[in-house]
């Protein structure tokens, strides 16, 4: 009787359950964007720029991964505040402005020459610091774009479904990577323009996302160097859709 | 595991700590930008802290359940910033500032040059060379996320694929002998590559051709003719360095097994130490006690009119003697070579063997044959032309 209660109970569950969810209505989050005509992005790598002064901005919320190796840093409750605001090209270019807050600013070294005018021929550049590692922030979007794209494992996609990665590190660049997996990164062609810069404790990087049409889902990633944050040691977004 | 593992013994007995292997590679390897500081072979005196400081106290390594045991990462002050001299001011510029550094040096490798260890009346230190030590358990291979690090199945030699490699730094904190550096310039860790190019050609490792000490020997270890075969497997008087450290390093030391501290009356190594045997098993493990045993049974031996094979290997008297290079193509063109005593290998066609008598490879020949045209400079080279 016990048991016929129970399985009545059950099956009452599953009737009310609403229908699984289409793919469509995975749980992205939404990122609101602007239109802009603008004919060139050059302007809208100034963060001052008009175009950006309405511009929706977005409170992104973000996680930390857990300790992948033994003796990695242990999550102490500390998140980035990502601020973000998107601008749509008319070509369907999403121009992405990520402000998020870092205590300290630390970069990656190219070196450095001594004696500073020294004949390069002689004197070699010299390594300065072995132990840094650089800010750095990531757009994570499906090679397959558009808004029956499909949300790829988050980590760094999967076969079927590779992604591409806008990886910036501050004293590096911007690089545009593909991956399909963990551990599987790769050249992924020519990096797009940006501009970054640090002020009043955090960063502002503004990047360029071509064809990135409505419901394309993205997701973004943040690194403290000074946290010695690097990999897959990291702050993380669940998936958004820009709209 | 690889099909074949090159190895190397260095006996610490001979070494002096000229430095000449460490500019060898120096020369060869890491004299491009970003590399300054690095070095992939270097001699530091022992009992002491070593480059960079304190690597064997760190960590590194494995645990005895197989876990990573990683260490923090070295701050360049540990490895000691290398130095740069204005000479172009000095020599050119109308300066009459003396050559300074460009900085103060406040550490370096081998900063604590013959500092060592002292007991009562004896103060006590030996040079210990170190290279990567190519293991057979890589930590550094276990611990990098990109699978950028591999061991080559041909001859054991780890390498970093510096395309794959992307700097995160997870190998220099694994490895527990601290023989991989960072290289800011192009972003990747950098590392020893037992000179495979040479060794493809059948030329000896730039550290081993140069040293002045022959305190060197190469060879694969599976191959029953190599010296390294005879010192280590046969003999067994060569012991990897931190062997509780479990990456089951393929460089091996015969450890130094100095005359007793009072003399020679009547006292043995092993009764009257000059080097505290406590300071030996911490870099070799307790099986050194047993080598220096046995080395000092040898050594009676001889010194009562007997022969020794250890010992006369041991003298490395010509690179027949210290080196057994193989080429991956003549290991390929004659698959069974390797793992066959010399005295048993068929006729037919002369392999190229470096360290075959009678067939030393040219640059090493020189340095004992050819005189002066051919010579490296080094402290040796008096007596080689002689």
């Amino acid at each position: 009787m016990r048991g016929l209660a129970l399985a009545l109970i059950i099956i009452g569950i599953v009737a009310l359950s609403p229908p699984a969810r289409a793919v469509d209505e995975s749980g992205a989050l939404p990122l609101p964007v602007k239109s802009v005509d603008a004919a060139t992005v050059t302007p809208l790598l100034d963060p001052d720029a008009p175009a950006w002064s309405d511009a929706p901005e977005s409170l992104l919320r973000f996680n930390r991964t857990p300790p992948l190796y033994v003796g990695d840093a242990t999550d102490d409750g500390h998140r980035p505040e990502v601020r973000m605001r998107a601008l749509r090209l008319p070509d369907g270019s999403l121009v992405l402005c990520a402000r998020w807050s870092d205590a300290t600013k630390t970069t990656s070294g190219r070196g450095v020459r001594y004696p500073d005018a020294g004949d390069p021929h002689i004197y070699p550049i010299h390594t300065e610091n072995t132990g840094a590692f650089p800010d750095a922030f990531c757009a994570m979007v499906p090679k397959r774009r558009g808004p029956q794209s499909p949300y790829p494992s988050m980590m760094m996609g999967e076969k079927a479904d590779p992604v591409e990665l806008y990886y910036w590190r501050a004293g590096v660049g911007l690089e545009l990577l593909a991956a399909h997996g963990r551990a599987s990164t790769a050249p992924g062609g020519t990096a797009q323009p940006f501009a970054a810069r640090y002020h009043d404790g955090g960063w502002t990087l503004i990047v360029v996302l071509p064809s990135l049409t409505p419901k394309t889902p993205l997701c973004f990633a943040v690194w403290d160097g000074e946290r010695q944050q690097r990999d897959g040691l990291k702050y993380f977004s669940l998936w958004y859709e820009a709209q | 595991m690889s099909k074949h593992q090159y190895a190397m013994v260095m006996d610490l007995n001979k070494c002096i700590g000229c430095q000449t292997c460490t500019l060898a590679c120096k020369k060869q390897w890491t004299d491009g930008d970003g590399m300054d500081y690095m070095y992939w072979n270097n001699v530091e005196t022992h009992p002491g802290a070593g480059y960079p400081r304190d690597w064997h106290r760190i960590g590194g390594g494995f645990d005895a359940q197989r876990f990573l045991r990683p260490s923090s990462l070295p701050p360049l002050e540990d490895y000691g910033a290398a130095l740069e001299y204005d000479y172009g001011q000095r020599l050119y510029g109308g300066s009459n500032k003396p050559v300074m550094p460009h900085r103060l040096p406040d550490y370096g490798p081998n900063w604590e040059e013959d500092v060592g260890g002292w007991d009562t009346n004896n103060p006590y230190y030996f040079y210990l060379p170190r290279i990567c030590n190519h293991c057979t358990h890589p930590a550094c291979l276990e611990a990098c996320p990109r699978k950028a690090i591999y061991k080559r199945q041909e001859d054991g030699i780890v390498l970093i694929d510096q395309d794959r490699c992307r700097g995160y730094r997870y190998c220099i904190k694994a490895c527990p002998y601290k023989k991989i550096y960072f290289n800011e310039v192009t972003g990747k860790s950098e590392k020893c590559i037992f000179c495979y190019p040479r060794l493809e050609k059948g030329r000896v490792n730039a550290c081993a051709a140069q040293c002045p000490g022959r305190i060197r020997f190469v060879g694969l270890l599976d191959d029953p003719d190599s010296p390294v075969h005879k010192l280590v497997l046969k003999y067994k008087v060569a012991l990897g360095l931190f062997p509780d450290k479990g990456t089951h390093p393929n460089v091996y030391y015969v450890p130094p097994f100095n005359p007793p501290k009072e003399g020679f009356a009547g006292r043995s190594l092993l009764e009257d130490p000059r080097l505290p045997l406590a300071y030996l098993k911490y870099l070799f493990g307790p099986k050194v006690v047993g080598v220096i045993e046995f080395l000092h049974a040898e050594l009676v031996k001889v010194q009562s009119g007997g022969g020794s094979e250890v010992l006369q290997l041991l003298i490395g008297r010509d690179e027949g003697v210290r080196y057994r290079i193989v080429p991956r193509q003549v290991r390929e063109a004659a698959p069974g070579e390797v793992g066959r005593r010399t005295s048993d290998a068929p006729a037919g066609p002369a392999l190229t063997l470096m360290g075959t008598p009678g067939k030393a490879a040219p640059e090493v020949a020189g340095h004992a044959a050819a005189g002066a045209s051919n010579c490296h400079g080094c402290a040796l080279s008096a007596h080689c032309r002689a």
